[in-house]
């Protein structure tokens, strides 16, 4: 099932690249004024931009099969390789992130379900949706400028300091713990609002259903009632966003890339979009495409740990 | 060594048109086409400049440190770390914070308060920029010079320079730099005149008969789309300015802003606009072949107004070959004096070059050469050993 998804997702990525005017060749040759026509056309034709665009993708897709992703147009160096570079850091913040949603959300959310309309439930719907509604780069800059600026406590942008090779390796990962904070904390304020709320009614669904009258009837203690009787039924709903957010979370990553001067591949992407990078693009479409269709499988896979009633055959 | 280039005619621009990193054949081996494209030495340059190339990391930093073999002398400061930072109020932030030395300050950054700036020392260059509003002279609306003349009139280039640079920049009145040797001084600018503008307008037929602040003629109000470019604020700006501007002398200017790739593609290389505003980048040559001469209006060339003057052809061809840099300056100030009576741009501003740099850093010197002249002596620059902030743990540098 997933081999002819990802075919679809390279024909789709390759066709629409196609469609957006101009060509990897422009940023060299737009309005240089000391680059000749015959120079022009020279380039072309050694990145093959005048074959037919089918021609072309069937090239891509044979050198594919043998997993060789080309080679950039930009600095001519293996798509893999960069890609190679500049992933972990984005799945290392990818990953942080989302594990700092999850538990806040479903804290926040089980608690604001349990105690509702208390003072508790309405401060945090409150800050939730703020948190939801400012943008994203502003709260991102009045974070730069509170702890890093003011109070010193914070790195304000990047993922090492400038004296990192210098350092210890406890030193080192202290250094980039520091760089992390803002980024991973800023890009979990926008998924958290959804995902809290999510929760919270999942939650005050299950809390209302006859089997947790019944364990409470039972005279198990109330932490029990919740936390293993209801709790993990609430849980199926969220798993499912689970699956959905992942590419969100990685689409999303970019601006939060941009704005720390974070080296990952949301850059990486960006920038071979604005360069009409295609081997580049190719490459990272295909990267976020299987991560993608891995987010899904795992989330397949959670709903079975968290349903007994669901089993693969 | 001698390297010896021949050409079948005199072009006086060559030598500047033959700057070339070294490639060092001992590193490459002779690798040719595709396999030099991708040599990995493309990303580990070799050179004999004042630093040697140590590290790259992608979309971080770039390290350099001093080359003790320099034929100069090693340089002073030994290390440069470049880094990357794509925000530029976050850049702005990293400099308040004192974790950066330098950084190139947008017009609004510069005028910030005194505070920001209180352990850096900021400097005001000409830059080998100017931004221009150019007409598409293949349009029926301005191929009359009059119709230009009045839209000249009715711009203020001053607002400009205020609003857009504020007040960091100069009025531009031709395609060249104060500072190059080509600018004719004795050139004056149509001054901005929104009365001459309208009698202009009004004896070319232009007039508002049905009185709702347009002017029109034959039925038709007086109107037409300026396009630039997305993602550059001077520009858009001075187009909204011009907007309003133009909407007094009653002609009603709409704008599109356009993503670049379909900007270039779709409406400059396709002359498919009326006007816009756009900038060239000055080589320190005069030579402007491609942009004024009649023979580079095909599609993709840069003289995508249409212009066509036989004398600036001449000019341009003349020039190219002449070396007698007294000749050449008369040929290049006549040109200027034509290019601007011609109105084929109405030529607005050019914005400084304001950089900023940590004031522990001595010893640098500025010569008038535009961007180049600053930080062209980097080699030189030195920090005080009761200055020096990051010590070198490394001493073999």
């Amino acid at each position: 099932m997933m081999i002819p998804l990802l075919l679809g997702i390279t024909l789709m990525t390759f066709f629409i690249m196609q469609l957006a005017p101009g060509k990897p060749t422009d940023l060299v040759t737009d309005l240089n004024t000391r680059m000749s026509s015959e120079a022009r056309e020279k380039l072309v034709k050694l990145y093959e931009l005048d074959r037919p665009w089918h021609e072309r993708y069937w090239k891509w897709l044979k050198r594919m099969s043998r997993l060789d992703f080309g080679t950039s147009f930009r600095d001519g160096r293996p798509v893999i390789k960069k890609i190679a570079e500049s992933l972990p850091a984005t799945l290392l913040l990818n990953i942080l992130s989302l594990i700092l949603i999850f538990t806040a959300a479903l804290a926040i959310g089980i608690f604001s379900a349990v105690k509702k309309d208390s003072l508790f439930d309405k401060i945090s719907t409150f800050f939730v949706y703020l948190g939801f509604s400012v943008p994203t780069f502003w709260v991102a800059l009045l974070l730069m400028i509170g702890l890093g600026l003011k109070l010193g406590l914070l790195p304000i942008s990047g993922l090492r300091s400038i004296h990192y090779s210098d350092l210890s390796a406890w030193r080192k990962f202290l250094d980039m713990s520091a760089h992390l904070v803002l980024p991973v904390f800023v890009m979990a304020l926008t998924g958290l609002a959804g995902l809290a709320r999510y929760s919270r009614s999942a939650m005050l669904e299950v809390i209302r259903q006859d089997y947790v009258r019944t364990a409470r009837a039972k005279g198990l203690p109330e932490r029990t009632v919740i936390l293993k009787h209801a709790f993990r039924n609430a849980l199926i709903p969220i798993v499912t966003l689970l699956g959905l957010m992942l590419p969100e979370l990685i689409g999303g990553s970019f601006i939060f890339e941009t704005i720390f001067a974070y080296p990952g591949m949301g850059r990486l992407g960006y920038d071979a979009i604005m360069a009409r990078d295609y081997p580049m693009l190719m490459g990272i479409g295909t990267i976020v495409a299987l991560l993608t269709l891995a987010g899904n499988l795992l989330a397949d896979l959670l709903y079975a740990f968290c349903d007994p009633r669901i089993r693969y055959q | 060594m001698t390297v010896k280039v021949t050409y079948s005619e005199p072009y006086v621009p060559a030598l500047e048109s033959w700057g070339i990193g070294i490639i060092p054949k001992h590193v490459f081996g002779g690798a040719k086409g595709n396999a030099f494209n991708e040599h990995p030495a493309n990303k580990k340059p070799v050179g004999t400049g004042p630093y040697i190339f140590k590290e790259w990391r992608v979309d971080e930093k770039i390290v350099l440190e001093a080359n003790p073999k320099y034929f100069d002398g090693r340089p002073h400061i030994a290390r440069y770390i470049f880094r990357v930072i794509p925000d530029n109020s976050v850049e702005f932030l990293e400099l308040r914070n004192k974790s950066i030395d330098t950084m190139l300050l947008t017009p609004d950054q510069y005028h910030a308060y005194e505070e920001f700036f209180e352990s850096y020392n900021r400097y005001r260059l000409p830059r080998a920029v100017y931004t221009y509003f150019a007409f598409n002279l293949a349009r029926p609306l301005f191929k009359d010079i009059k119709i230009r003349k009045a839209l000249a009139h009715a711009i203020n280039k001053s607002e400009l320079v205020q609003a857009v640079v504020m007040g960091l920049g100069s009025e531009a009145t031709g395609p060249f730099l104060p500072l190059s040797w080509a600018y004719n001084p004795a050139v004056k600018d149509f001054e901005c005149d929104p009365e001459l503008a309208k009698s202009i307008l009004a004896e070319a037929g232009w007039l508002d008969s049905d009185s709702d602040g347009v002017l029109d003629k034959g039925g038709k109000p007086f109107e037409f789309t300026l396009i630039t470019n997305q993602g550059n604020k001077m520009r858009s700006l001075s187009a909204e300015i011009i907007q309003q501007q133009l909407k007094k002398a009653g002609i009603r200017m709409h704008i599109r802003i356009i993503e670049w790739s379909t900007f270039i593609q779709n409406f400059v290389d396709k002359k498919d606009f009326d006007a816009m505003i756009l900038g060239w980048t000055t080589a320190p040559d005069p030579d402007q072949f491609s942009i004024w001469h009649s023979s580079q209006k095909k599609e993709g060339q840069f003289n995508f107004i249409s212009y066509e003057n036989a004398r600036v052809d001449a000019i341009l061809e003349e020039g190219r070959r002449t070396f007698d840099l007294e000749k050449r300056k008369k040929l290049y100030q006549e040109m200027h004096r034509i290019v601007h009576d011609d109105l084929p741009y109405i030529f607005l501003y050019y914005p400084d070059y304001l950089p900023v740099v940590h004031e522990r850093f001595e010893g640098m010197r500025q010569v008038p050469l535009s961007t180049f002249g600053f930080g062209w002596n980097f080699d030189k620059w030195y920090v005080r050993e009761k200055n020096v902030k990051y010590p070198v743990i490394n001493k073999d540098l």
